[in-house]
């Protein structure tokens, strides 16, 4: 017995050692999102495969993209599955953090197993992370706002759907949003009027409704995210009586802007978390390459009414329709 | 509630003293050593379909490796197993509580909101007390208050436990408006963190990586269930839950302290859970209002696997860790599957499957445990005629 103890122990720590002969190196990258139903993610994902596929040739590798992204939003999970990816192997990880403080002690350690970790979407930034891509979410934010006074002429009152309130990108743009008002004194913050909702197209949709059936006041809506126009029919109002202007440019979201219910989206490059973090992390793995920047910051894309059936030629190419 | 079981000889005593004289150390169950073998043949399935994967340079085993075991199915069932412990008692006394997670999530919360006021190399001697007690004291505090409701209300405790799922819930949401703790740029006490329930082990592997592992939160489980079976199992306290359970009426007209024990089986699940928050707290170094949101699903399910009945009467301490055990490998299998050829077709396995293969193994574990209380049933019918 303790005889077969020994070796089942030798084998667990050495592992079971199976020869393989490969002909071009292979390189794991995992991408860990905060949830798989919110499309945004959905589009990373696509952006991260299209990417393993287009640049695994270029650098002379083949590149196998991980999606352990939970289902629904849990930094537990999260976390979990940064440290199972690095544990087994990932060479890269690409993180959108839901809660900063959970995820950071895992990518600390997935960094210490020798594993490049970046973060997009949500950073994490006192982690040992490589680099953050994504939004300057103060900018952000104030963009939003300053497009909201735009179409709403500089007066009446507004609320902001905010999300979720653990995630440090969606805090910044709400700052950005509070420091742009400050710009346009005539137009004034719904008391409580910061809605945090879990992240996903029904409940936010419920939230904006809720909250504008019990304050019929709000004359306008500064989404931080687009979760809501995530859903069909998520706006229980005539085109135009109420303003929204929103981050996220999805192809569901595009629909409320020829309908005239939104006047602009803020377009971030969901497509872009993936394909970008991809290239970012095998210019690192393959090449030894650092990005240039540990802030790599997205350039939101408006679209309006003006150009959204050009951008929405974009997802098609993107989601390969 | 169920009729008095024959494998339960403490629900048909009359006194505290028959109830002592009926526990005595015994083998495991069937159900249990039946998990063991579900478990050897999960592990044995999972070693010889993984994919081998690459890891410095080595082709190794992608499941079968302790890079995995450890640090990827031990550790994270550790807090699930310690809350399927805790809602064994209740499940066993015939009751039910699905307020763990938000017990879990408080518990963690406001350990985090109390330590993120310490320095970060604050000393052991005064972080250790605290980290250690008020997630124990709130867990506590939550059972006893589940407890409480059951016995003086004589209310469904379904429907107390998901009035303070959601109560408890409603309270770390309300005291923490950041909503993740610690708050800013603090860190909480690496005494408590780094230094204890994250303590990191450093081995050194013949090709000059290290092995990383933090068994801390291992440990702790491995301590709840020695003591959780020397109570259930080995005293009078823990004899009186299975009385209860049992049969209600019958340990009523024993003279058993009905409405003492329920209280007991409450309060001891909410300490359990305030324990797994303490662990997660220390381990992930932060709490968030989220925390634990949808975990009392997976500990019932593990409790449940792990066979306690929910007629009551029926359930056991290395039960609950197996059920928690079978539950993750099902989690990690799927990781290390990923796909399954099936020579017509592959299946691409991703995280959504875990959610209907736990559904299914809670259903056969119900199911297995309603045929064996039938076959018991008859074999004792029979051998009265």
């Amino acid at each position: 017995m303790r005889k077969f103890t020994m070796i089942v122990s030798a084998l667990l720590i050495a592992g079971v050692s199976v020869v393989h002969g490969a002909d071009k190196k292979k390189i794991v990258i995992g991408l860990v999102a905060k949830s798989q139903s919110n499309p945004v993610f959905q589009a990373a994902f696509a952006g991260a495969k299209d990417a393993a596929k287009e640049l695994g040739p270029q650098f002379g590798v083949d590149v196998e993209i991980d999606w352990q992204t939970p289902p629904d939003e849990d930094a537990q999970k999260q976390a979990e599955a940064i440290e199972q990816l690095a544990r087994g192997g990932a060479q890269g990880i690409a993180v959108s953090c839901t809660d900063a403080n959970t995820c950071t002690p895992a990518i600390n350690k997935a960094v210490e197993l020798g594993s490049v970790v970046m973060c997009f979407d949500s950073d994490a930034p006192r982690s040992k992370r490589m680099c953050y891509y994504g939004t300057d979410d103060v900018t952000c934010g104030k963009l939003v706002m300053a497009e909201l006074a735009r179409v709403m002429n500089d007066r009446g009152t507004m609320a902001i759907l905010a999300g979720n309130q653990t995630g440090p990108n969606l805090q910044k743009r709400v700052q950005g949003v509070k420091e742009e008002m400050k710009n346009h004194p005539n137009i004034k913050l719904l008391p409580d009027g910061i809605f945090y909702h879990p992240e996903a197209p029904e409940q936010a949709s419920e939230a904006v409704n809720t909250a504008q059936s019990t304050h019929p006041e709000i004359e306008g809506w500064a989404m931080i995210g687009g979760w809501a126009l995530f859903a069909k029919n998520a706006l229980k109002w005539a085109p135009g009586t109420v303003k929204v202007v929103s981050v996220d440019g999805l192809p569901a979201e595009l629909g409320y802007v020829r309908s005239g219910h939104v006047a602009a989206l803020y377009a971030q490059d969901s497509y872009g978390w993936g394909h970008k973090s991809v290239e970012i992390l095998l210019n690192k793995i393959v090449k030894g390459e650092d990005p240039k920047d540990v802030h790599i910051i997205d350039p939101l894309t408006k679209v309006t009414k003006d150009n959204v059936d050009a951008y929405g030629k974009n997802w098609d190419k993107w989601l390969k329709k | 509630m169920s009729q008095p079981t024959a494998t339960e000889p403490a629900t048909t005593s009359s006194s505290s003293a028959s109830v002592k004289r009926a526990s005595r150390p015994r083998l495991p169950r069937i159900q249990e050593a039946g998990l063991l073998v579900v478990i050897l043949l999960l592990g044995l399935v999972l070693t010889f379909a993984a994919e081998p994967i690459s890891v410095r340079g080595h082709m190794i085993n992608n499941f079968f490796r302790i890079d995995n075991i450890i640090p990827n199915v031990a550790t994270p069932m550790s807090w699930m197993a310690i809350m399927a412990l805790g809602v064994t008692f209740v499940i066993v006394s015939g009751g039910i509580d699905i307020s763990v997670g938000s017990i879990f999530g408080l518990a963690a919360l406001s350990t985090a909101a109390v330590l993120q006021n310490f320095p970060e190399n604050a000393s052991p001697w005064v972080v250790l007390p605290l980290a250690v007690g008020v997630p124990l004291a709130i867990g506590l505090l939550c059972g006893l208050i589940n407890g409480a409701l059951v016995v003086s209300l004589r209310m469904h405790p379904f429907i107390v436990t998901l009035g303070t799922l959601s109560i408890f819930r409603g309270i770390a949401l309300i005291s923490v408006p950041s909503k993740s703790l610690p708050y800013g740029d603090k860190n909480l006490p690496e005494a408590f963190t780094t230094h204890f329930m994250s303590w990191q082990l450093n081995i050194p592997r013949s090709d000059g990586s290290m092995l990383l592992l933090q068994p801390m939160p291992m440990i702790i489980m491995l301590l709840c269930i020695v003591v959780g079976w020397v109570f259930l199992s080995h005293t009078v306290a823990g004899r009186e839950i299975y009385a209860l359970g049992g049969n209600e009426e019958a340990a009523r007209f024993s003279g058993l302290a009905v409405g003492r024990i329920k209280l007991r089986a409450y309060a001891l699940s909410g300490l359990a859970a305030g324990i797994a928050g303490m662990i997660s707290t220390g381990y992930f170094g932060s709490a968030n209002t989220a925390t634990g949101e949808g975990y009392e699903l997976t500990v019932i399910a593990a409790a449940v696997v792990g066979g306690a009945s929910l007629t009551g009467g029926r359930g056991s301490a290395l039960g609950a860790v197996l059920g928690a055990l079978v539950i993750k490998l099902i989690e990690n299998g799927i990781y290390v599957l990923k796909k399954i050829p099936l020579g017509f077709v592959t299946l691409y396995l991703s995280k959504e499957y875990s959610k209907i293969i736990i559904g299914l193994a809670i259903i056969v574990a119900v199911a297995v445990d309603r045929l064996s209380e039938y076959l018991r049933t008859k074999k004792l019918a029979a051998a009265k005629q």
